[in-house]
């Protein structure tokens, strides 16, 4: 039933559908839907905990008022997205002493299986860009990313996850974060400059660490 | 230096260095005068290496992070709360259905209520008022008493003894030369007493006079024949007699 369904409808029609009572399309839906959500949250918080929160309170709140999603103002991915940034805002406002990722315990490293790298001794994060063929395939490359990702300001981490992370093109974006594409395409470049001064060391050094 | 890179310069490199890799983002000989201008600037180049050394490092993490979701707990919280809300919805829709009937059910209740007060209030369907009836209050214009009601007489008949005033009215046809005096109408019960009630004078068809068996074989040709009806105090006609029938002296 959940395949016919899968196969037969888009995510309106299935909103159409739950709204009228089927479970089966909320089911399908949520199944369709959540692990952006999901991911946005936790790339986001850095929180596994508060991304579970966000992604339970975004179906909740289309479960309780499915009308308020108006296709003519957007995709429903959109609408979701601006649902769960609003959520993690109210989260931040709520806990200010909770800091994503930067400060945080790095709960997110134990989602990806290993500790996270701890930063190095100037004590942000900041270390040596080492011989790329060396650190393909390295979690630890991954880990330091990820933790620069996180010291990034709201507005610029926005971009890297979704057009970065979830691969989606700056027309997508702009419509999840409903702003101009222009803009989009002015704080990612803005928000891959600072991820490269974040990763960046002394110049002498990484000449010394990439080239021989 | 070549003559490609010769058309760019480092603050060009530096803007579009981003959106090299970037599919679409840029116009293929524009990024190839950026490659050629790296070629030629090694510390072009070396930006160049830690963008694409950021770009992979982006896409390893975005690779780890593809499989991520939810705990499946928040899937099935979440269709119990979808299960729970319908139920609601389901219980708000009997409720509004419940008021919606009971409305209708007291508003069709009032208006029978009504239909019924008025139908009470209405003279009896055989009585023509017409248009050009007098209406009369007691106070005011109060109709002639019936000067000679011989009432309590020995037969069937009774006379109205006062028009306003615990008049009884009699129980059978009265004889056509009777005058001033009220005949019940069939309806009515025995004994009426009408404290407070109205003579009204009406016409009424010929037909329905004798129906009540008052003589109306001689007024002529008219098929409507004037006559004073006494009502209750709710309005209904109680007795009846013709006008003609009065002496001069009776008549208002």
């Amino acid at each position: 039933m959940v395949m016919k369904l899968a196969m037969e409808l888009n995510d309106d029609g299935l909103l159409r559908r739950m709204s009228a009572g089927d479970e089966d399309a909320f089911t399908l839906l949520y199944r369709r839907r959540h692990p952006a959500i999901y991911r946005f949250a936790l790339h986001m918080s850095g929180n596994p905990s508060v991304a579970e929160d966000v992604t339970q309170e975004v179906f909740m709140t289309l479960i309780r008022d499915p009308q308020r999603f108006d296709p003519a103002r957007g995709t429903l991915g959109g609408y979701l997205y601006g649902i769960a940034r609003n959520h993690l805002r109210k989260r931040w406002e709520q806990d200010r002493h909770s800091v994503p990722l930067a400060d945080d315990s790095d709960s997110l490293g134990l989602v990806f299986g290993k500790p996270a790298v701890p930063a190095n001794g100037n004590g942000n994060g900041h270390g040596p860009i080492p011989d790329s063929h060396d650190l393909l395939n390295s979690l630890e490359t991954v880990g330091r990313v990820r933790q620069a990702i996180g010291t990034l300001p709201e507005n610029y981490r926005e971009v890297v996850v979704l057009c970065e992370l979830e691969e989606m093109s700056y027309e997508e974006a702009a419509a999840a974060l409903e702003c101009p594409v222009g803009t989009i395409r002015s704080r990612l470049h803005r928000a891959r400059t600072l991820l490269l001064e974040k990763l960046r060391i002394p110049a002498a050094k990484t000449r010394t660490a990439v080239g021989p | 230096m070549s003559e490609k890179a010769k058309t760019m310069d480092c603050d060009t490199f530096k803007e579009i260095l981003h959106q090299m890799n970037r599919p679409g983002a840029l116009e293929s000989p524009e990024s190839d005068r950026a490659l050629a201008h790296a070629e030629s600037c090694s510390h072009c180049a070396e930006q160049l290496m830690h963008v694409e050394w950021l770009e992979f490092s982006l896409a390893k993490y975005a690779e780890q992070s593809a499989t991520l979701q939810a705990p499946s707990r928040v899937e099935a919280a979440l269709q119990q709360e979808f299960r729970r809300q319908q139920a609601a919805r389901a219980r708000r829709q009997i409720a509004w259905r419940l008021a919606a009937l009971a409305t209708a059910a007291a508003l069709f209740l009032a208006v029978g209520l009504s239909l019924r007060h008025r139908q009470i209030q209405l003279p009896s369907p055989a009585i023509d008022v017409a248009p050009q009836a007098a209406v009369e209050a007691p106070q005011t214009r109060p109709a002639a008493p019936p000067a000679q009601a011989p009432a309590q007489t020995a037969s069937e008949r009774k006379t109205i003894a006062r028009a306003h005033r615990g008049h009884a009215v009699s129980a059978s046809p009265v004889e056509p030369y009777e005058e001033a005096s009220f005949v019940r109408l069939p309806y009515t019960v025995d004994s009426v007493t009408l404290d407070g009630g109205t003579i009204v004078r009406v016409e009424m068809p010929r037909a329905a006079l004798a129906s009540y068996g008052l003589p109306v074989t001689d007024f002529g040709g008219n098929d409507r024949v004037p006559v004073d009806l006494v009502l209750s105090t709710d309005g209904t006609p109680e007795a009846i007699r013709l006008v003609s029938q009065m002496s001069p002296s009776q008549e208002f």
